[in-house]
């Protein structure tokens, strides 16, 4: 009898063993959740950082895992001042930061690092299994972390060297809860997202607003008289060889009960193994030790990813590279492509291309982009002395008439 | 609960969730998740700042918190 389950499932068996070899040589790597795919093009763009009028910060950091701040805004033309009072606490399995604002919204978040260390023998061997949450980076960690197979990490060259900071890519399993509460009603939004990143794969699963005893439109006697509503997707990337991955997502907005429609999108994204370290700028002379942050030499140094949303035709795809440890630069274009239809009108093919980059340097970083529709901006932060960060921005968007239409904004920032 | 096995399905019609509760429970339910968002709106900064101040391991000062400048 258990000769013949035995041979019932060897199949099984066979599959799951080569699937694990695969994993071991290291063909497929880590891709990290869906919604990175375009994260380093959004860090090299100044559009999340610019600011309009001027602002003041002040951070209180009471101790390595609590943290306040206050946040004044004044200046900008559309909004009126505001003032912001944000707290933050990290834990080593879960981390809470709420922001509320003198109108009374509170935006709050959630989350829980389970603890999940894949055990195959080649991932982070040395970690226990709470270390490998994002916020976390223990100092402690041996140089080589990635495979028997690589060789020597060739980016610590000098003997006094800083260890290499963990893979930006890793297996995690996180629950988030992320609350916009306003005193407005029907203005608020909670979601649950559970976030899995496994060693070759990514599932993501999102609920908005899930509402499970909605009132259906019509009602029936003797029928149910609930309905299910909110904003469901599901989102998932998979590697299919070192350097490729493929995913897709799927989205259900169902704000009504009998208004249901759904998206789809689909994605790719190509992002090899480095097979040269980076290199130090070349303004700094040969052999001196570089006074940049260590990169780990197994995450990819270019990347690129498209989306493309099947329903809206919307594309988007974006390049990304790292030119040496203080310099990246990025690419993006976003494209509206419809076709003719009777129902919705005429077909349009609209699209912005965007290029950017970003400078690093020890006491400042720089972002400048440029984009199609005429608009050029940039932001500089600057560390003019320990706890003391300075900011300005500009924007011109030079298609708008007269010139054009400027903003400029102006921030400090103080550690106290 | 009902589970109504009806013969013909509509294919226009979404699948119905076969759950049915009364106005009142519904009532119920929808008044205490209003009362729910008022209390997370109103505690989850002070839950944080509780939490913050009891975990961290050189106790900051209640002074702090209100005076960013204090020491």
């Amino acid at each position: 009898m258990a000769d013949f389950v035995h041979q019932l499932l060897s199949p099984l068996t066979y599959v799951s063993e080569g699937l694990s070899d695969l994993k071991k040589r290291n063909k497929l790597s880590c891709t990290g959740p869906f919604e990175n795919l375009h994260r380093e093009t959004k860090g090299v763009f100044p559009t999340l950082h610019l600011i309009q009028g001027a602002k003041f910060d002040i951070t209180s950091i009471m101790s390595p895992n609590f943290q306040v701040s206050h946040s004044f805004n004044w200046g900008a033309a559309q909004q009126p001042p505001s003032y912001h009072f944000s707290a933050g606490f990290q834990a080593k399995e879960y981390l809470m930061h709420g922001q509320i604002d003198d109108q009374g919204t509170l935006q709050a978040r959630a989350n829980y690092f389970w603890p999940y260390a894949p055990q195959t023998e080649s991932a982070l061997p040395h970690l226990p299994p709470h270390a490998h949450t994002e916020h976390q980076y223990d100092p402690n960690l041996p140089p080589k972390q990635h495979g028997e197979n690589e060789p020597a990490p060739a980016a610590a060259p000098a003997a006094p060297t800083p260890p290499t900071p963990p893979a930006a890519n890793k297996p995690s399993l996180t629950s988030k809860l992320q609350a916009q509460l306003t005193n407005q009603p029907g203005a608020s939004m909670i979601q649950y997202e559970q976030d899995w990143v496994g060693e070759t794969c990514a599932i993501n699963l999102k609920a908005i607003n899930p509402n499970p005893i909605d009132a259906p439109a019509g009602r029936t006697v003797g029928g149910s008289n609930t309905a299910i509503t909110g904003i469901y997707s599901i989102s998932g990337l998979q590697s299919i060889t070192s350097s490729i991955s493929v995913g897709g997502e799927w989205v259900l907005q169902r704000l009504r009960p009998d208004a249901a429609e759904s998206n789809y999108t689909v994605a790719v994204k190509y992002a090899p193994k480095p097979t040269t370290p980076v290199p130090p700028p070349s303004s700094l002379p040969a052999g001196f030790p570089s006074p940049y942050m260590p990169i780990n030499p197994s995450d990819p140094s270019e990347v690129f990813a498209a989306t493309y949303a099947l329903s809206q035709g919307v594309l988007q795809a974006s390049y990304w590279k790292r030119l040496n440890q203080r310099l990246e630069v990025a690419a993006d274009v976003q494209m509206l492509v419809t076709p003719t239809t009777a129902a919705a009108g005429p077909g349009r093919r609209e699209g912005i291309a965007s290029v950017g980059f970003k400078l690093d340097t020890v006491y400042a970083t720089m972002r400048g982009m440029f984009d199609t529709m005429g608009r050029v901006s940039a932001v500089l932060e600057e560390r003019m002395a320990p706890g003391l960060s300075f900011q300005v921005c500009g924007e011109i968007d030079y298609a708008k008439g007269g010139g054009g239409v400027g903003k400029v904004g102006l921030g400090f920032v103080l550690e106290a | 609960m009902s589970s109504s096995g009806t013969a013909e399905r509509d294919d226009k019609q979404p699948t119905t969730y076969q759950m049915a509760i009364s106005e009142e429970t519904r009532d119920r339910i929808t008044k205490f998740f209003g009362f729910a968002k008022k209390a997370l709106h109103v505690a989850f900064i002070p839950l944080v700042l509780y939490i913050g101040f009891t975990s961290s391991s050189p106790r900051p000062s209640f002074l702090r918190l209100i005076s960013p400048l204090a020491a």
